[in-house]
């Protein structure tokens, strides 16, 4: 059954993945390589993502009917088909690895000190099935319905930090080279678009979407980029000691001690947001994989993601200092090809189509 | 139950619910409360004895009772490290101890005679200390501070989070968090003013507490002192002159606006309450304060003594270079009310208005004011202490020639002594 995603589903999914790998220890990385300019670089690749969002418009307005396989099957042949969702297979496995991994780290400081990584994977993973196997569309309703509580919760959150407001950041206090180095570096954070190229069949491009894509993308940029902005201008020099953005900025000033443990608000969104994110990243590299491995049904690509997963996370004792660090290494390239060499080839071809009609 | 299964199997989500009810909630139910196994710390005292680290928490106490009373009680344990010394109180009270709801860390001006940067890196990097936790220092050991507070506490409900609270919002107007303390330590400058709140003992104008000269003594590490509302004495707040009995010592808590200046996480000097009204003469944020000025002769009085209130204050900073040499301009615009006249009763008569002003107290009040910031000023550039932060607000205005400038000095720390202060200040009524 092909199950279509709505004008609104469609922009509540791209906001939400957008927010992947954002919010809790990427500010504190980018104020490590070039301080307060960290704000600057996150803009940067917001602008670059920006322009992933644009592509995919304009290849859906080319070819409103096919999805990405089919495309690249048609214009570069099965092999560079079955080569690109690889890359997407090992690119979205990675981009779960590391949400897993920072959100772990994140509720086992804030909360759950004594629970074992374990007890996580059986949580995460357990959810991260039953939603795959659910479907596309249970799964974009639950966003949808989540969404207006999520974004509330972070505006919410940057609220109380504006409250707190104390200087201005130092911003153009590193060379310009660090902003060049950090983008490079941290750009494995971004690319979360690729997961729509995924699901363009599943996808009716219409004016509505398109507006829905855009306003919710600019949604989640406003967030991000107040929150890098709000994290250094309230830790300063210290902002590379805070790993949990979110929480950090609201629990900095004891102005608000006598409300308790504010960070219970991120904490909770984070959890929901975290959940969704690898629901969505988790959906879209069963499809990668049903498509790559065509003969293997959904129940048993998700044993095998399982497998898979479970094998990596207890062999490899991975934690998000190791996956960051394979990011920063390793999966910068993957990011680099998937997100600006392929769909910079997949506009060759369709401009010479066109001249040949 | 065929229905049941159908539905289960057509909701896979249904099926992850219960299997995670499954496992999760029997462990649930049969795991213990956290207050078993994790007392809440709510204070954090760390000291130096004999090379050795001396941590004293201040622990609260969950038991069912049929009062309103918060029970504390106080543990210190020594310890080669700081981690060594929150083990061994953990083994001492057999529990697990974590210090996520630490509102308040205490360190002695001994522990500060070296640099304890590292102490508060650890304890909020590994130990998850709030970077929202109140730091403060006071002059006795940590472990006879915590007992004192949580006497104070039981017998009068005075708290030093409250304290602090106010100090922050009413005295200094900085935060005196640990977080602010590792901002300044970071900063180029690496200076701030911090809480003090020393204990001595008599009869002066502090917060009094009246104690068994048997429960304040020191003691080695693993010692426990019994929970709150014990003692006899009650708590008083200003100068208090009731007799105590011959077998109670007398002590208190003075919270009289003097600071703490550090420096690379040591102790520089102890800063009094009128140095602090000159440094709050260059934060805009600071009102209230108070404007003594003596011998005022003017046509409506004959020396008398006019005390003033600052109400509001504006001050705007230009900050530039003047043949090369950084100038601090500021204009600060006071809008003060009378609150009080000391003279001859045939003054007040003639005029008692908040919002008079007269030349004579313009002229006295500008003297006034650069009288305090020439003294903060010169104490300041003797002890290479930047906590006014001059040298950060030239460097984010004009960063090019304060770069250049800085290349000239054999410091940065020289800066703030080569800056030429210039100030202008208007008096207006409120």
């Amino acid at each position: 059954m092909n199950q279509t995603l709505s004008a609104r589903q469609t922009g509540v999914i791209a906001s939400l993945l957008l927010l992947a790998n954002k919010l809790l220890v990427l500010p504190s990385l980018l104020f490590e390589s070039s301080k307060a300019d960290g704000v600057f670089i996150v803009m940067f690749l917001l602008a670059l993502e920006l322009g992933l969002v644009a592509l995919f418009v304009k290849l859906k307005q080319t070819c409103p009917n096919q999805s990405l396989y089919q495309i690249i099957q048609e214009k570069m042949g099965t092999f560079f088909a079955k080569l690109f969702y690889i890359l997407l297979i090992l690119y979205f496995f990675y981009k779960i690895m590391l949400i897993f991994n920072i959100s772990y780290m994140y509720f086992h400081v804030q909360v759950y000190l004594d629970a074992s990584y374990y007890i996580f994977i059986f949580i995460f993973l357990l959810i991260m099935n039953s939603c795959c196997l659910r479907g596309l569309r249970p799964l974009a309703r639950g966003c949808e319905f989540m969404y207006i509580f999520l974004i509330g919760a972070l505006v919410f959150c940057l609220f109380l930090s504006i409250a707190n407001f104390n200087k201005f950041p130092l911003f153009f206090d590193s060379p310009i080279k660090n902003f060049f180095t950090g983008s490079f570096k941290y750009f494995f954070c971004f690319g979360d678009s690729l997961v729509l190229f995924v699901l363009m069949d599943r996808i009716t491009l219409d004016k509505a979407t398109k507006k829905s894509l855009f306003c919710h993308f600019a949604i989640s940029s406003v967030i991000i980029t107040v929150l890098y902005f709000m994290f250094y201008s309230a830790f300063g020099s210290t902002s590379f000691m805070y790993k949990n953005a979110v929480s950090d900025i609201i629990t900095f000033s004891y102005r608000f001690i006598d409300l308790g443990r504010l960070d219970i608000i991120s904490i909770t969104t984070i959890m929901f947001i975290s959940l969704l994110q690898l629901s969505l990243y988790c959906y879209a590299l069963l499809q990668c994989f049903m498509k790559v491995f065509s003969r293997l049904s959904k129940t048993y690509s998700v044993v095998v993601f399982d497998i898979v997963f479970l094998s990596i996370v207890v062999s490899s004792m991975l934690n998000y200092l190791v996956a960051i660090e394979l990011g920063k290494n390793v999966m910068v390239y993957f990011a680099i090809l998937l997100q600006i060499f392929f769909p910079v080839l997949l506009l060759v071809p369709f401009g010479k189509r066109k001249v040949k009609k | 139950m065929k229905r049941f299964l159908q539905a289960v199997k057509h909701t896979p989500m249904l099926l992850a619910l219960i299997f995670i009810g499954l496992v999760f909630f029997p462990i649930a139910i049969i795991a213990p409360p956290e207050s078993v196994s994790n007392p809440i710390v709510t204070a954090v005292g760390i000291d130096k004895v004999d090379d050795e680290y001396e941590v004293t928490l201040l622990t609260f106490l969950s038991y069912p009772n049929q009062s309103y009373s918060e029970s504390y009680q106080a543990y210190t344990c020594t310890g080669k490290t700081l981690s060594d010394a929150l083990t061994k109180a953990g083994l001492q009270i057999g529990k697990s101890i974590s210090l996520f709801h630490v509102h308040t860390a205490v360190v002695s001006e001994k522990l500060l005679q070296e640099d304890i940067t590292p102490s508060l890196d650890y304890l909020i990097r590994v130990a998850s200390l709030p970077q929202s936790c109140v730091l403060l220092a006071t002059n006795v050991g940590t472990k006879e501070f915590i007992e004192f507070i949580k006497e104070l506490d039981s017998q009068s409900d005075i708290n030093l989070e409250e304290l602090s609270f106010y100090n922050s919002n009413y005295v200094t107007w900085e935060d005196s968090t640990i977080n602010a303390f590792m901002q300044s330590y970071y900063s180029p400058t690496r200076s701030i003013m911090m809480s003090y709140f020393p204990i001595v003992e008599g009869d002066i104008d502090g917060i009094s507490l009246s104690q068994a000269s048997q429960s304040s003594g020191g003691g080695g590490g693993g010692s426990a002192n019994g929970g709150g509302g014990g003692s006899s004495g009650g708590g008083s707040s200003g100068s208090s002159s009731g007799d105590s009995e011959s077998s109670q010592s007398k002590k208190e808590l003075i919270n009289d606006g003097s600071e703490l200046i550090v420096k690379d996480g040591k102790k520089v000097d102890i800063i009094s309450s009128d140095f602090l009204r000159g440094v709050n003469w260059f934060n805009s944020h600071t009102i209230g304060s108070i404007l003594t000025l003596d011998d005022i002769t003017d046509e409506n009085f004959t020396h008398s003594q006019l005390i003033f209130r600052v109400n509001k204050k504006h001050i705007q900073q230009f900050l530039e270079y003047e043949n090369g040499t950084p100038v601090y301009n500021a204009s600060i615009k006071l809008y003060v009310s009378l609150i009080e006249v000391d003279g001859d009763k045939n003054d007040r008569s003639k005029k008692f208005e908040s919002s008079y002003i007269s030349p004579q107290i313009r002229e006295k009040v500008e003297e006034f004011v650069k009288k305090d910031v020439q003294m903060v000023l010169e104490k300041l550039v003797k002890d290479k202490t930047d906590i006014l932060e001059i040298y950060s607000k030239f460097y984010s205005k004009k960063r090019a020639e304060t770069k250049k400038f800085v290349k000239t000095l054999d410091h940065v720390d020289d800066f703030l002594g080569k800056v030429a202060f210039k100030f202008t200040v208007t008096v207006l009524p409120n």
